[in-house]
């Protein structure tokens, strides 16, 4: 109940977003309401909505993750995948929010097209760095490549992929990296 | 209702069985009532509860299908992947269980488990057969670019990899399955 927390709003908007992300990881973006966040941060409904909008606006919020990639520019091909990967371990594995977004994405619309639209904001300029052509098509297998990786490892766990250390998953990982973004583009 | 139809058990089971792909193809896992698959065929949740037992064993005996993969020693490299593409778009293209037991598997842990167990009972046997070492990481890793392939072009329809014709991503998809699965080891 609202008047039995401190008012400190940031620390209240904080909590939301957690609890936000622990619903919509959990239960996804259709059948996560406004009340239970609410609920589980111990603050009326109305609050939840006066500091975030409308359902879709605490998910856009909640699921917004960074993925900062390095410059790649001038990176040597062998360099590439030793370059990305520990940026990608560190939002699939160490950062809720991607895999909270991942997870709604496979049954509501409206997280797929958050998704994709991080992925097309966020991710394929860096890539377009280094693609010397086909830009959008090395970026979307690419893509797809480290969804799967990200999904195998994280959500299916899946033991062969799961059980490889990052290291191990980079050596394999390079090779493939190498080839769809800046080898020779398949005749 | 139950009385409206022919009492035919075997065409009853197949009719509850697709009915059950179309809702957790849908709805996934959580959301797919026992009630709701009974409804579609017009028979009685008990007689489905009769015919399969839980809703997990109801998922599960959804789920069970055959990939046919072949046998792939000794076939050429290039070859390999051409014949694993052609499976790819045949399971997941026209045969919707695939895409619901992958949609249920990111959200349900017994869905998850469900698609660990196709995967090491019925595909992972097939894909070592291709493979010259590592079998297990290797069939991993390409289990976990399909799936990602999947998962982007299926499930999120992620424009730039939905938009790839079918040849055009064989052609790019290609050469990462022969790298993971015949090409050198990781060092």
């Amino acid at each position: 109940m609202a008047e039995t927390r401190p008012r400190d709003a940031a620390q209240t908007r904080a909590d939301i977003l957690a609890a936000a992300r622990r619903r919509f990881a959990a239960e996804g973006f259709e059948r996560t309401t406004l009340r239970a966040i609410a609920a589980d941060v111990g603050v009326d409904a109305a609050l939840v909505i006066r500091y975030f909008g409308s359902k879709q606006d605490l998910f856009a919020t909640a699921t917004e993750f960074r993925i900062d990639l390095p410059d790649l520019s001038g990176a040597g091909p062998d360099d590439i995948a030793d370059m990305l990967l520990p940026r990608y371990f560190a939002v699939w594995e160490d950062d809720h929010t991607f895999l909270a977004l991942l997870r709604a994405a496979m049954t509501s619309r409206v997280a797929a097209d958050t998704l994709n639209q991080t992925l097309a904001t966020h991710v394929a300029p860096t890539l377009k760095g280094i693609t010397p052509d086909n830009h959008m098509k090395r970026i979307a297998v690419t893509d797809a490549f480290v969804i799967g990786l990200a999904a195998t490892r994280s959500v299916l766990a899946n033991p062969p992929v799961a059980n490889l250390s990052r290291e191990e998953l980079s050596r394999w990982a390079g090779p493939v990296f190498r080839q769809l973004l800046v080898g020779p583009a398949p005749s | 209702m139950t009385s409206a139809r022919p009492r035919n058990a075997s065409r009853t089971r197949a009719d509850i069985l697709a009915a059950a792909r179309r809702r957790f193809g849908a709805e996934g896992y959580e959301r797919t009532t026992l009630r709701a698959v009974a409804a579609d065929v017009g028979v009685d949740a008990a007689l489905v509860i009769r015919y399969f037992g839980s809703k997990q064993n109801l998922f599960a005996a959804a789920a069970d299908f055959a990939i046919e993969i072949p046998d792939l020693s000794g076939v050429d490299p290039d070859e390999v992947a051409n014949i694993l593409l052609s499976r790819f778009f045949a399971v997941w293209e026209e045969d919707e269980t695939f895409v619901a037991l992958l949609r249920a598997a990111m959200t349900s842990q017994l869905a998850a488990d469900t698609l660990r167990q196709v995967f090491a009972k019925q595909i992972a046997p097939k894909l070592v057969t291709a493979t010259p070492d590592h079998p297990v990481q290797r069939a991993g890793l390409t289990g976990a670019f399909v799936i990602g392939l999947a998962m982007t072009r299926y499930v999120l329809v992620n424009p730039p990899v939905a938009n790839l014709s079918r040849e055009e991503l064989c052609r790019w998809a290609a050469p990462v399955i022969r790298q993971l699965l015949t090409g050198p080891a990781a060092p």
